[in-house]
């Protein structure tokens, strides 16, 4: 507080008179009074607008008002502050007045949001709206998040949950707490990967536990047949049937070659999460090129026409996996073709949903939809009988989500043929 | 008593090495007169049913005994195994599953679905020739079959 310099009174050598004295300490009391309201706008923050009016002859602002200034300029860098905090903060910040009906939570409108909320939630202009009109159906799709923010507002007490919201179709970690009664403010962040990625490794744990026992039953018929064999084997030398040596001999060799494959298969199938080749560009066409050629054999014996979308899409990834995956999805709509006198492959693309997705089809023996859960596991043969190790799907679905992407197989059922989808994370028009 | 006739065995096994076991134990020590092989879970019931490639004229004489195997392509083993039990004409026969399969899941739902037993086929060679022939003993000597009274195959 400043003092100007009037109120020092200029002490003369002489005697200040009665009348001198008594005008100073009615100067003194008004300043005194001035400046203990000055004190008490500070303390409150309010001005008083009496003392504010009062300004100084010769057109000095008071003290109070230099007071109020500074004051003022303090709350004003202050505020200056918090807006530049909520503007930029990374959180979404929403703070909502709460609506009950009957007590329970109906809904709430939207006073103030950040940034944050409109570039996380995709929600703008929400400003005194409500919630309602903002996300149609989330009253009915997500009731347990109305039952939160109610109980928030009412009780005081903040929350901290995560939790995956319906009518946005995000996951979200949510921290509210309540700054008056019914109110609340809700601070966010959307965690809709991070609860994928954990999704996706709780799957693959999953599978990495079952492995050790498809692994072992599937190995073990082949060792049955080899140890019984050899112990056939030793008799039919004791007794010279040539015959008989020779079958035994076949069936040992067999399965030994069937263990070997499985062991080869399982070997591929682990490195294919290690990318090896650098990914490149290439168009469906040149890929599917390349596939054909690996397979043109069991085109040509089978007789299917195989024919290919000229969409002009670009792939990108490890080119010889990609190529793997066609050669997989044509080879096994080849093998399972039954009795379709006229075969025919369709490789192609559709972009009429939110993703490009490409597709491998077939007129052939389809799949009995209580099947088709299972097809991609590792060692899940639906025809056990024909060559392979089963687990062609397994790699391919293994490398499409290596590349981002995922896959899945349609069939109507039995005798309608099927059609293999799937997409990669990077997948592009020209 | 089944006067010691041979009987009638359907083996429903993919395999074809783990068939020729089951032959070579069975057959040599005749323990079965016959033994029919099919080689998946449709077969096998095309055969019991009397359809498709066994449809009349064909012969298809119902079995004593059904020894089958869990992991069968087109129909499996599990489903082979409740369609016979709720066919009224084959569900009295005798069905032994005979796998590879431990798995406790599997030997539940076996019996659940009417199996009369289940065997886990060693990977030893001499405790699999001995399952077989106590098998074939058991089969032969002890057990008593249905349709007595009717011809065997």
């Amino acid at each position: 507080m400043c003092l100007d310099g009037e109120v020092r009174p200029a002490l003369s050598s002489d005697k200040p008179s009665y009348a001198q004295l008594a005008s100073l300490n009615e100067r003194l009391r008004l300043r005194l009074a001035e400046a203990e309201s000055a004190l008490h706008a500070l303390r409150t923050g309010k001005v008083d607008p009496d003392v504010v009016s009062s300004l100084d002859q010769g057109g000095r602002p008071s003290h109070c008002l230099v007071a109020r200034n500074v004051s003022e300029q303090v709350l004003g860098e202050s505020m200056e502050l918090y807006r530049s905090l909520f503007t930029n903060m990374l959180k979404g910040f929403a703070l909502c007045e709460m609506h009950y009906d009957e007590g329970r939570a109906a809904d709430f409108t939207y006073l103030e949001v950040n940034a944050a909320f409109e570039s996380l939630t995709g929600l703008k202009d929400v400003v005194g709206k409500r919630a309602s009109e903002v996300i149609p159906g989330i009253r009915e799709a997500d009731p347990d998040l109305f039952e939160i923010y109610g109980r928030v507002a009412r009780t005081g007490e903040p929350q901290h949950f995560e939790t995956y919201v319906r009518s946005l179709d995000m996951w979200f970690a949510i921290s509210v707490y309540s700054p008056r009664s019914e109110y609340f403010v809700a601070v966010f962040d959307v965690i809709t990967e991070r609860k994928q990625a954990e999704e996706a490794l709780q799957r693959r744990n999953e599978e990495i536990l079952r492995f050790p026992y498809a692994v072992s039953h599937d190995l073990k018929s082949p060792l049955v047949t080899i140890r019984t064999f050899l112990g056939y084997l030793e008799n039919d030398l004791k007794q010279a049937d040539t015959a008989r040596v020779d079958t035994d001999l076949g069936h040992i060799r067999c399965a030994a070659e069937k263990m070997t494959h499985l062991l080869d298969d399982l070997l591929r199938l682990s490195r294919i999460g290690r990318k090896v080749n650098p990914p490149e560009d290439m168009t469906l066409q040149a890929i599917v090129r390349e596939a054909l050629e690996m397979v043109a054999g069991q085109i040509a014996e089978r007789q299917v026409q195989i024919q290919v979308s000229d969409a002009p899409v670009v792939l990108h990834g490890d080119r010889m996996r990609l190529s793997e995956v066609f050669q997989n999805l044509i080879d096994n709509a080849i093998k399972f073709m039954g009795e379709q006198a006229e075969p025919r492959v369709e490789i192609g693309m559709d972009a009429s949903g939110p993703e490009i997705v490409l597709f491998v089809r077939d007129n052939g023996l389809g799949i009995d939809p209580r099947h088709q859960s299972k097809l991609f596991g590792i060692f899940e043969k639906l025809h056990p009988g024909t060559a392979g190790t089963g687990m062609g799907l397994a790699m391919v679905k293994r490398i499409i989500e290596v590349h981002g992407g995922r896959i899945w197989v349609e069939s109507a059922g039995p005798g309608q043929g099927s059609t293999f989808r799937f997409t990669l994370s990077r997948l592009k028009r020209i | 008593m089944y006067n010691g006739t041979p009987i009638l065995i359907l083996l429903i096994e993919d395999d074809p090495a783990h068939a020729e076991i089951v032959f070579r134990r069975m057959a040599d020590r005749r323990l079965a007169n016959r033994i029919i092989h099919v080689q998946d879970g449709q077969e096998g019931l095309d055969y019991l049913e009397g359809k498709n490639v066994y449809a009349p004229p064909a012969e298809a004489p119902r079995p004593d005994l059904i020894l089958l195997n869990l992991r069968l392509p087109r129909v499996d083993g599990l489903e082979v195994l409740r369609r016979i039990k709720s066919n009224v004409d084959i569900s009295a026969i005798p069905v032994v599953v005979l796998t590879t399969s431990e798995a406790e899941d599997d030997v539940v739902k076996a019996y659940g679905h009417g199996a009369s037993s289940y065997l886990v086929k060693p990977v030893d060679f001499d405790k699999f020739t001995k399952l077989l022939e106590l098998l074939g003993f058991y089969l032969l000597a002890w057990n008593q079959f249905p349709y007595a009274d009717r011809p065997p195959g």
